[in-house]
Formats: C-alpha cells, sequence, structure tokens
C-alpha cells in the first residue's frame, strides 16, 4: 500500500533520478531518496546477516546498515577500493547507505521515457522496478528503492517495524 | 495550514496535561479547613487555561466541561463557597473525565458526550445546592442589619470586583433610598473603574465613567434616580450623573469637588482597598509564576536527541585530533596539544550539560502518586499515608515514563497486600494508619528508588507452598532472598482472592520486565510483621552504559558493567568436557561457555579458552562464561538504537562509536544466553 502510493507519487512528481552502475549496468533511483554519497568505510559486521548486508557504519552518530548492491543483485563483483562508492539513502523514515561501484549522473525523466520492463525472462524482480528508460545507447533499470529497501526480501526491517510504518 | 494547527493542538494537549496534572496535585494537596487562596487561584488559572485553549481550537467538550468547573472555582477561590471533600472529590472526577476527554482529541477519538453532559450536570448539581447553602450562610455571617436586598447588593458587589458587572443590581440599589445603598452605589463604580483598569486616582471621578460608559445600560438608574432624590436628602448625590452623562475630565474635577461633602468617600476608599489589595496579590503571585514559566522552555526529547548525537560526534572527532596531533613530531605539535587539552575540556563539559538537558526530577512520577493511594485506600478502606522523599532526585526522561507501570504495580501492591487492614493493624498494636514510602535516591552510578511499607511483610510459606503448586522446584531452606524472587514469577500470586486492585499474578513478572528493559533491577527486603521494602536499581540515564571493551579477533564489544562478575585466563586443568562442549570449572561452579567469536560469527579469534579470556557473566537467571580474545579496558559508551535503520540482533543491545569512529556493539547478555541454550551448548537448565 505504501510503496504503491510513492510509486506513484515518483510518477506524478519527481522525474529527477540518480544513475549509478553495478559492474556494467547501468541503475537509478528517485534523487529525492539520496541524502549523500559518501566513499566506502570499514564497516562493523554484524551476526547472522545475509551476505549483502556488509554491517553498519556510524554516520555522524547514527548507526546506518551498508548493503551491497551488487551482491544482492549479483553483477559486478563486490570489491571494495578507494573509488568504492556508497549512497546514504533515506527511505521509509530510516538512514540506510548503499555499495555501488560509481555515480554517473542526474538525468531527468518525462514519464513518457519511462517503459514497462518485459513481463518474463527477467531476473530482476519486477516488484522492486520502476521501469526502464532509453539514455543515448544505454537501458538505464529505474529501481524502486523504496519497495526494495523495505522488502521483507533483503530482511533489513523486523516485519513488526515495517507494518507500524 | 491544517499542518499548523497540528502543532498548536500538540502544544495545547501537553500544556493541558501538565495543567490538569497540577490540577489534582493542587486538589489533593488543598487543606479543606483552610484553603490557600493561592491554590485556589492557581487550579483556577489551570482550569481556566484549559476552557481557554479548548476554546480556541473548538474542543466544545472541554470548554464545556471547564467552563462549569471554571465558574465552581471561581466561587470557591472568591471564598462565597466552602471547600468540602465532596467538592473536591468531584473535582477530581472532573479532572479525570478532563484527562480522558483530552486523550480522546488527542488520539482524535470519539467523545463520550453523555460522560461530558454527566459531568457537567454533576457540577451543576453541585453548584445548585451549594447555591441554597450559600445564601443561607451569606445571610448569616454578612448580615448586619439590612434586608435581604443589601446582602445581594453586598455579594454582588464583591463579585463585581471579579469582573461580574450586574446591572440588576445597580438598579435594585437606587430604587433602595437608605444611606447604605449610598455606599453600596459608590462601591460600584469604583468596580467598574477597576475593571477598566483606570488609576486609582480617577476613582473619585467614578460617576463620570459609570454614566459614560454604561450609558446604554443605566437607562435605570437615570429613571430611578429621580425617586430615589424624592426620598433621600442625599438626593443631590444623583443629580451630577443626569447633568454630565458626557463630563470631560476637567468637568470631572469639578464633579470630584462636589462630592466631596459626601461622607461616604472614606467609607469607599476602606472598602475599595480590600479588593485592590486581593488583586494585588493575585497579580503578584502571576508574575511569580509567569517568571517560572519563562525559565523553562518546552523542547521536542528528538531534538535533544539529535543535540546528544552531534555531541558524541564532537568528542569522537576531538579524540582524532589528539590521536593526529600525538603523531605530530615538532614545536608546534605542543600548542596544538595545548589547543585540544582545551577542546577536550570543553566538550566533555557540553556533553555533561547536554545529558542533564534530558533528566527529570522524579516528582514528574511520583507526584501521581498521592492520587493512587488516596483512591485506593478509600476503596480498600485502609488507612494510608504516603510519603514521598526525595522527590528532586533527577532521572533520565526516557526512563521516567517507562517507570509508572511498574510503580504503580508495586504502590498497588504494597497498599492492597501489605497494609493490613486497620483493625488488624490496632490488634498488632501498630498506630492505625499504614505508611508507605516511596522514596528515590542517587546512589553512585545508579539511582534507587524504594516503596517501602509497614504492613504485614511478605509470607514466606504462601510463596512456597504456592510455587509449589505451580510445580516449580523449591526448597524450604531456601535463603529469604531467594523466596522474595519467586514472585517475579509469570502467574505468581499469593494473593488470597482476586480483586479488582491486584491478585490475578499477571504484575510482578511484568514489574520486573519493565524495569528490566531501561536496564534496572528489583530486590526485595521483607520481613515478617514489620513490612516489606521493593528497591529499584536503575542507571543514571540509559543513555550511558558502563561497560568493558572486549577485542573478538578486529571486532570490538562492549560488556555491560553490571553483568560481569571477573574475568580470569582459565588454567587448562579448568576446562571440562561435555559432549565435546567445553564447561569451565571455576568458583566451586560448573560454567557453561558461549564463544563470542562462534556466535558472532567472527574469524581469526581465539578458540582456545586457556589462551583467551573468560568473563564470568551473570544475567538475571543465568551464568556462564564469555569467551573473548582480550580485554580492552573500562569505558563509558553511549548507547545508539540498531533498531532506528536496521533491526533486532540477537545476542545484541545496541551500538556505540568507539573513540576511533568505529561502531561497536553492546552485548545483550540475556538473550545471548538464550541464544546459546538454543543451540544446546548449555546445559543450564530453564527457568
Amino acid at each position: 500500500m505504501n510503496s504503491h502510493i510513492t510509486q506513484e507519487n515518483m510518477h506524478s512528481e519527481s522525474n529527477e533520478f540518480l544513475s549509478f552502475f553495478l559492474g556494467e549496468e547501468h541503475y537509478a533511483i528517485d534523487i529525492m531518496t539520496v541524502k549523500e554519497i559518501r566513499g566506502y568505510e570499514t564497516v562493523t559486521k554484524i551476526a547472522n546477516a545475509p551476505s549483502f548486508i556488509k554491517g553498519v557504519i556510524n554516520l555522524r552518530g547514527d548507526i546506518v546498515p551498508i548493503i551491497d548492491l551488487r551482491i544482492k543483485f549479483s553483477v559486478g563483483e563486490a570489491t571494495y577500493t578507494e573509488f568504492t562508492i556508497v549512497i546514504m539513502l533515506n527511505v521509509c523514515d530510516r538512514i540506510v547507505g548503499i555499495v555501488v561501484d560509481g555515480v554517473s549522473d542526474v538525468i531527468k525523466l518525462q514519464d513518457e521515457d519511462i517503459r514497462p520492463p518485459p513481463e518474463f525472462g527477467v531476473a530482476f524482480d519486477s516488484k522492486y522496478l520502476l521501469g526502464l528508460a532509453s539514455l543515448e545507447e544505454h537501458m538505464v533499470i529505474l529501481v524502486n528503492i523504496d519497495s526494495l529497501i523495505s522488502s521483507d526480501e533483503l530482511g533489513l526491517f523486523d516485519n513488526h517495524a515495517t507494518t507500524k510504518e | 495550514m491544517s499542518i499548523d494547527m497540528e502543532q498548536f493542538h500538540g502544544v495545547f494537549f501537553d500544556e493541558s496535561q501538565e495543567h490538569l496534572a497540577d490540577m489534582e496535585q493542587q486538589l489533593m494537596a488543598l487543606d479543606l479547613s483552610e484553603p490557600d487562596p493561592e491554590q485556589l487561584n492557581s487550579i483556577f488559572r489551570a482550569a481556566h487555561s484549559i476552557k481557554g485553549g479548548s476554546g480556541i481550537f473548538g474542543f466544545d467538550a472541554l470548554t464545556g466541561l471547564t467552563h462549569i468547573m471554571e465558574n465552581l472555582l471561581d466561587r470557591a477561590r472568591n471564598n462565597t463557597i466552602e471547600m468540602t471533600t465532596e467538592i473536591v472529590d468531584l473535582l477530581l472526577e472532573t479532572t479525570d473525565l478532563l484527562k480522558v476527554t483530552l486523550d480522546n482529541y488527542r488520539h482524535q477519538a470519539e467523545i463520550e458526550q453523555s460522560d461530558i453532559d454527566e459531568g457537567i450536570s454533576k457540577l451543576n448539581c453541585l453548584m445548585t445546592s451549594l447555591d441554597d447553602s450559600t445564601t443561607q450562610n451569606s445571610s448569616d455571617s454578612h448580615h448586619k442589619g439590612g434586608n435581604n436586598q443589601d446582602d445581594t447588593g453586598d455579594i454582588d458587589g464583591f463579585g463585581f470586583f471579579d469582573d461580574e458587572p450586574s446591572d440588576t443590581n445597580t438598579a435594585q440599589i437606587d430604587s433602595d433610598g437608605d444611606d447604605e445603598d449610598g455606599f453600596g452605589f459608590f462601591e460600584q463604580p469604583c468596580a467598574t473603574e477597576n475593571e477598566l483598569g483606570n488609576d486609582e486616582n480617577q476613582g473619585f471621578g467614578f460617576f463620570d465613567t459609570t454614566s459614560s460608559e454604561t450609558a446604554p445600560d443605566s437607562v435605570a438608574i437615570s429613571d430611578g434616580a429621580p425617586d430615589a432624590a424624592q426620598t433621600d436628602d442625599a438626593g443631590y448625590g444623583f443629580f451630577p450623573e443626569n447633568e454630565h452623562p458626557k463630563d470631560d475630565p476637567s468637568d470631572n474635577k469639578k464633579g470630584y469637588g462636589f462630592f466631596e461633602k459626601l461622607p461616604a468617600p472614606s467609607n469607599k476608599a476602606k472598602k475599595t482597598s480590600t479588593p485592590k489589595a486581593l488583586k494585588k496579590s493575585a497579580a503578584k503571585s502571576s508574575t511569580a509564576k509567569a517568571s517560572v514559566e519563562s525559565s523553562s522552555i518546552r523542547v521536542d526529547t528528538g531534538k535533544i536527541d539529535s543535540l546528544v548525537n552531534l555531541i558524541g560526534e564532537l568528542v569522537i572527532t576531538q579524540s582524532m585530533l589528539s590521536q593526529v596531533s600525538s603523531d605530530m613530531p615538532g614545536e608546534p605539535n605542543e600548542k596544538l596539544q595545548n589547543a585540544i587539552a582545551e577542546l577536550t575540556r570543553n566538550t566533555r563539559e557540553i556533553q555533561e550539560s547536554v545529558m542533564s538537558m534530558r533528566m527529570l526530577p522524579m516528582h514528574f512520577t511520583f507526584n501521581r502518586f498521592p492520587r493512587v493511594v488516596r483512591d485506593l485506600s478509600s476503596k480498600l478502606g485502609k488507612k494510608v499515608d504516603l510519603v514521598i522523599e526525595g522527590g528532586n532526585t533527577e532521572i533520565d526522561k526516557g526512563m521516567i515514563e517507562k517507570l509508572v507501570d511498574p510503580l504503580t504495580h508495586l504502590v498497588r501492591n504494597s497498599i492492597d497486600h501489605g497494609i493490613e487492614k486497620t483493625e488488624d493493624r490496632l490488634a498488632l498494636g501498630k498506630a492505625e494508619m499504614g505508611t508507605v514510602i516511596l522514596k528515590a535516591e542517587q546512589k553512585g552510578s545508579s539511582i534507587i528508588i524504594s516503596i517501602i511499607d509497614d504492613g504485614a511483610g511478605l509470607n514466606r510459606e504462601r510463596i512456597l507452598a504456592k510455587a509449589q503448586e505451580n510445580g516449580m522446584s523449591v526448597d524450604t531452606d531456601m535463603p529469604d532472598s531467594d523466596v522474595w524472587k519467586l514472585i517475579f514469577e509469570a502467574g505468581f500470586s499469593t494473593a488470597e482472592a482476586v480483586t479488582d486492585v491486584s491478585g490475578r499474578g499477571v504484575g510482578m513478572d511484568v514489574v520486573r520486565r519493565n524495569l528490566e528493559a531501561i536496564g534496572g533491577r528489583i530486590e526485595i527486603e521483607s520481613s515478617q510483621g514489620e513490612g516489606s521494602s521493593f528497591n529499584i536499581h536503575l542507571p543514571l540515564t540509559l543513555a550511558i552504559v558502563d561497560g568493558i571493551c572486549v577485542s573478538v579477533a578486529s571486532q570490538t564489544f562492549v560488556v555491560p558493567l553490571v553483568n560481569i562478575i571477573e574475568s580470569v585466563q582459565p588454567d587448562p586443568s579448568q576446562m571440562k568436557l561435555i559432549s565435546n562442549e567445553k564447561l569451565l570449572w571455576i568458583r566451586d561452579q560448573y560454567w557453561p561457555l558461549v564463544k563470542l567469536h562462534q556466535t558472532m560469527q567472527i574469524e581469526g579469534a581465539i578458540t582456545e579458552p586457556s589462551e583467551a579470556i573468560v568473563m564470568l557473566i551473570e544475567s538475571s537467571n543465568k551464568r556462564f562464561g564469555l569467551l573473548v580474545d582480550g580485554l580492552m579496558g573500562q569505558q563509558q559508551v553511549v548507547i545508539k538504537s540498531l533498531e532506528q535503520n536496521y533491526r533486532r540482533v540477537e545476542g545484541v543491545a545496541g551500538a556505540t562509536i568507539m573513540g576511533d569512529g568505529q561502531v561497536a556493539l553492546i552485548l545483550d547478555v540475556e538473550s545471548l544466553a538464550n541464544s546459546v541454550k538454543a543451540n544446546g551448548m548449555s546445559k543450564e537448565s530453564t527457568l
């Protein structure tokens, strides 16, 4: 319900996206969810967490979990260098960081630029997709970051906490 | 716009809640034999503020109820009615109703209009019944040989000073011609002048004020005047009024001279001085109140929390700086180090004062208990005196709210189970009045809150019998302290009969759990026939925990100090094996081992206990040894929530930020023990 509303909002109100790379692939998220962009720093590991949750870091006093999207989507190689980027997001009243290979640009998209993803043959679960867009030669995958972050699949939130929100 | 209104609503609700709490407290404290006018005023003001606020926001149910309440209180403070227990009870009842209504408005729930109507009609009934008796009373006490009309005039004149002009009254006096009425007449315009805020000197010109200000209403006066003039030789008092309805101040002076001949002014001066003085004292007290209010501001706790966070960051940055500076060679370093030392001191002071912003005196919790005790003791027919000590002890705001329920339960318990019935007390040679002491004090780095009663004390035999009945393994030779702990088990009740106060056995285990949730523990002392004492130990603040930092491979963890018995490097001979799991034999006891690297899935840690460190840990009902690589020292750490952005993690109570900016996890020994038990590594019996 909640994610549905945000999805609609995205279509109608916001058409600016931050695009980033995971390996060779070009992804983009709603720019309004982006809090800041940082370099990768040492994380504190957390027991019993899935492999794509690297751990937590201290973001000016907040304990923030870091998710490596490359591991989650199985694209690219999860290496950590001085160029590895963490995008801090404000999603569902929470702060989370996602690890990506690089940030490329802010792109403006009209509603008509966004194509629906094919109904099958895509490994990526379409409920986390807003759509696909073409940018010159590239295909840009628009991720519905709200529903991805709050999904049970990611296990980032306690179930009761998610229902509460 | 609507969002703006919501903001104001929040403030109104908060304030009204405070007003209600204040009102309740003042009502409780009111000495009925000799009510303190200041207290009555303060109660009145509280009701008035709620009425005003609710009126603005259109919370009609509140407005209606407080209006009647205000009327009643107004008369109480004007001494036209006498405060009785009956009135206080009804007022307390009304504050309860107001609280419920306020909550309903706050949560946008349905308003129980029938309850409101009932509340209003109850107040109205009381007022009417008081009216009857008041008229009676006043004619007894105020009567000075005049007729009934005089009395009404007198009372109304009195009420007049509190902003209630009455035309009928004026007319009555006009039509009456004797001296006393003339005097009454003088008194009233004075009041009008008071009301209008004119300065005192002009009081002599009051006729002018009356006639010009109340001109539309004063037809009756003018009409009545000639009649009066005919019957009274002092009739000249009325003529100027007719002659100078629109006099300017210079004419007024003339008027003043004219009236000087009257004997009345002296009378009048005496009369006016009383209300004036009253007014002044009221004004003084309200300025006193205002200054108290202006010395504090209402701040969203979220803002303070973020300030605490930022200060924490500042402390970390500062320690980073000092680390960097200590690596720097040469002369500039010395200056830098001096500056950093200064910075260190400043940041520490800032941190302390920011922390203290979260602290509130225990009064905030304790103040509700006189009411609880009053209600409960009258319900149970016991005589109980509540003594509150150490209300000024400060405690973290986060804890104060969570303390209310456990404390309420314990106080109710003390009265219901502890304090004996009056006749039993007398038979035992105790004072008729039972005493419950609610005490808070700070001891070192913890706060101790005690609920002490001089009642019957816990019944050891009955607790043991009950425990056996419930199938718990008990030993009749158990020390008292272990017996008392039994009452914290779920479903445990020693009450002979289930009352609506207690006895369902859902209480004490919840009390303990609530207290543990805020890092506290509870101890019981009790002796048969002499009373019992429940002592709650709480950390000074929720936000800081004393802990020992331990290392496991490259990771750091914090173990709360309260749970640590000691740390040892075990001798290989102390290690025993049970189905291939190691047990530690120390202090005449076998300790199951929890390997932190295993539960926290850390690679590269020391696995051999005799090469590592074992911390002996005691949680509320389990003891175990925690295997870690090494100790890094004791430290106070600021607890950060892991759940805020992530989820709960088994075995972890929260996180903190170390001096190097890294995150360290704070271990939750309770759940750590549970997770181990689930893995079948522990042979600890389940409690």
